[in-house]
């Protein structure tokens, strides 16, 4: 089958090969997915680096999830043949979705939420599962609260920005220039301040009639994250999803404690499956109501994706891209 | 009056002398307090030693942050309180080891009149600061387990309390045998020796592995970071205190351990303000206000009555050997609450 292989660490234009690779079997407990789509987030950049923590060792085929169709189960795998899904794949183990085929656990596939179509599907779950255990489970976001979201431009970002504002929040969108602020209020963002004009605590405590900011959704890190704590209202909670700007936030407890907030820590990998069920069906049932929208901008066809990857690297895509067959 | 001055930084009972000083008059938003009681807390040594962050101050001064007394002055805004028993933070979280002293109405909140001198003075700090934490930040339940560092200690053993009244499971850390004991009297379902034991593996023993829902962390440093490898899955680390030293707090942490642990650091700070949303605008700083203060303080004062909680006094002294219990406490000999008697 043909796929884009990474064999050592570098720019993504620079390492991925495109490869004629031996079609995955699945092992017990995983089925095979012919990939229809596959989501481009800014992890598969830090695999093809190296940098990301999930990276398997040796060569492998990046691509954290995708949708399509089941073409072949493992033992004791009770999926029919041709079933439609929605999945992470066994990237950890060097089968992504950059690729014809890839194999999974079973327990990582669901159906694919009606309304969104096969392309859109793909880079659903991955930034919506994120954003509503940040969102819902781990910050206990309520109505009418000020969120604020940083890199909210992103694949990341933009899924909190939306299900923060599907979930009733006043969102706020932290972005790096006017078109990425045009952008997210495009999406839904009730405000797009871009951090590059400078004092961005004080704005968002202007913004929020002194108040402060209830929640920060962070999947950037760095400055800027430590700047917007700053902006945090009492009770606030700060949510450390990732570090795309490649460094993480320095907290200083001192902080935590004289401001009356929190870090909150939001990890998707430790979920169970009837926990992630319950997830997939209110995610399920927002996008059918029309209250989240899918979020995909870019469509990329399969030979461009080193191209497509090294733009994300650069920093040069608004929203969200896919990769289609 | 009479009060203990700082002359210089240094050890308590080196630098702390007894002086003749002018009476501090109360401005508007203030009262002007008779010490009847003074209680020593691990903030007065952090001044003394010269490394109190929070509220910088040059020698000599008047340390003391914790004071029982009775309002006899107040400027514009406190003159409700003339006559009332009271216990308070002294303004700048100084000037309490002394006769008399002026504190900010919003951290000033009234005692009963019939309750003992050393056990009204112990009240105050460890039972907000615990229920701040506990019952307000972490939102405690009856399922949650709690590990409480420095269980022995003022805020340590009012936290133990609360956790217990709440119907929590409460696994304490301490230092010695005795301490351990006090702990299990408390209401402590498991005690851990920190001296002895490794407490993240007794920790985790204690429960199945999965570590505790809350921990209440006075302590900071090595013990913090040491911590969030016995949080559970979506528990909530309350930092309250560094005990350890605020010098390791420089550094700062970084979310990673944070969160692929999918937990949360929930700071807590004990400080109260008439305006909260003014006070933010100065400080940056989210102060509950003096009415959220009240409430709690009645709710405290509530359950002391029905005997679900009750003052720790570890220790009285006369106000002449102050120097003394503070060099004490700062050496961990003490349990419990230090009260100062002004006689």
């Amino acid at each position: 089958m043909r796929a884009w292989r990474v064999d050592r660490p570098g720019e993504p234009s620079e390492v991925l090969r495109l490869v004629d690779a031996p079609v995955p079997e699945p092992g017990p407990g995983q089925i095979r997915v012919r990939v229809t789509a596959a989501g481009i987030g800014l992890p598969d950049v830090l695999m093809c680096r190296h940098t990301y923590p999930l990276t398997p060792p040796g060569s492998f085929i990046p691509g954290q999830e995708g949708t399509g169709v089941v073409s072949a189960v493992g033992p004791d795998v009770d999926v029919a043949l041709g079933t439609k899904v929605m999945s992470t794949t066994s990237f950890m183990e060097g089968s992504g979705s950059f690729a014809e085929e890839y194999v999974t656990p079973a327990q990582a596939s669901f159906t694919v939420p009606s309304g969104l179509g096969d392309v859109d599907a793909a880079g659903f779950w991955i930034p919506n599962l994120t954003a509503w255990i940040g969102l819902v489970d781990r910050a206990r976001l309520e109505p009418g609260e000020w969120l604020a979201v940083i890199g909210a431009a992103g694949g990341s970002g933009i899924a909190a920005v939306q299900l923060g504002r599907a979930l009733g929040a006043r969102v706020v969108a932290v972005v790096s220039d006017e078109a990425r602020a045009e952008y997210c209020r495009h999406m839904g963002a009730d405000e797009g301040l871009n951090y590059r004009d400078g004092d961005l605590a004080g704005r968002l405590r202007q913004m929020t009639d002194g108040h402060g900011v209830d929640a920060v959704y962070d999947p950037v890190g760095g400055p800027v994250a430590e700047e917007v704590a700053t902006a945090l209202a009492r009770h606030g909670r700060l949510l450390a999803v990732g570090f795309a700007s490649g460094s993480w936030a320095r907290i200083k407890t001192i902080n935590l404690v004289v401001t009356n907030t929190s870090l909150v820590g939001v990890y998707a990998g430790d979920y169970r499956r009837d926990e992630l069920d319950a997830i997939h069906a209110e995610l399920s049932n927002l996008v059918s109501s029309g209250r989240l929208q899918n979020a995909v901008t870019t469509r990329v066809p399969f030979d461009d994706l080193p191209s497509a990857l090294q733009r994300l690297a650069d920093r040069s895509v608004i929203g969200k891209m896919v990769m289609v067959w | 009056m009479r009060a203990w001055l700082a002359q210089e930084f240094g050890a308590p009972t080196d630098v702390l002398r007894l002086d003749e000083v002018d009476v501090p008059e109360p401005g508007p938003g203030e009262v002007q307090i008779t010490v009847e009681a003074i209680t020593i807390n691990f903030n007065d040594i952090d001044g003394i030693r010269g490394r109190y962050r929070t509220v910088p101050i040059e020698p000599p001064y008047i340390p003391g942050m914790e004071v029982l007394g009775r309002v006899r002055a107040a400027g514009e805004g406190g003159e409700g309180m003339i006559g009332t028993r009271v216990c308070a933070i002294p303004a700048g979280a100084f000037g309490g080891y002394a006769e008399i002293a002026v504190a900010p109405v919003a951290m000033t909140f009234a005692m009963p009149d019939e309750m003992d001198t050393a056990a009204a003075a112990s009240v105050y700090m460890p039972f907000h600061v615990s229920s701040l934490a506990l019952y307000e930040r972490a939102r405690l339940s009856a399922d949650d387990t709690v590990l409480v560092h420095a269980a022995a200690g003022g805020a340590g053993s009012a936290a133990v309390q609360l956790a217990c009244a709440r119907g929590a499971r409460v696994i304490a850390t301490a230092g010695g045998p005795e301490k351990l004991r006090f702990a299990t009297e408390l209401g402590a379902d498991v005690a851990i020796d920190y001296r002895n034991d490794d407490f993240v593996a007794r920790v985790l023993d204690a429960t199945g592995g999965r570590g505790v829902d809350v921990a209440f962390d006075t302590v900071g440093g090595a013990t913090t970071l040491q911590t969030f490898r016995c949080m559970a899955f979506g528990g909530r680390h309350l930092l309250v205190g560094f005990a350890s030293g605020i010098e390791a707090e420089d550094e700062g942490i970084v979310p990673r351990p944070v969160l692929f642990g999918n937990f949360s650091l929930f700071g807590v700070c004990h400080a109260y303000t008439e305006d909260a949303l003014e006070f933010k605008r100065a400080t940056g700083m989210n102060f509950p206000s003096h009415a959220d203060g009240v409430r709690l303080h009645e709710d405290i004062l509530a359950m002391i009555a029905a005997g679900a909680i009750r003052p720790i006094v570890g220790s009285t002294s006369s106000f002449s050997a102050l120097p003394e219990i503070v060099g004490a406490m700062e050496s961990r000999a003490t349990m419990g609450r230090n009260v100062v008697i002004v006689d």
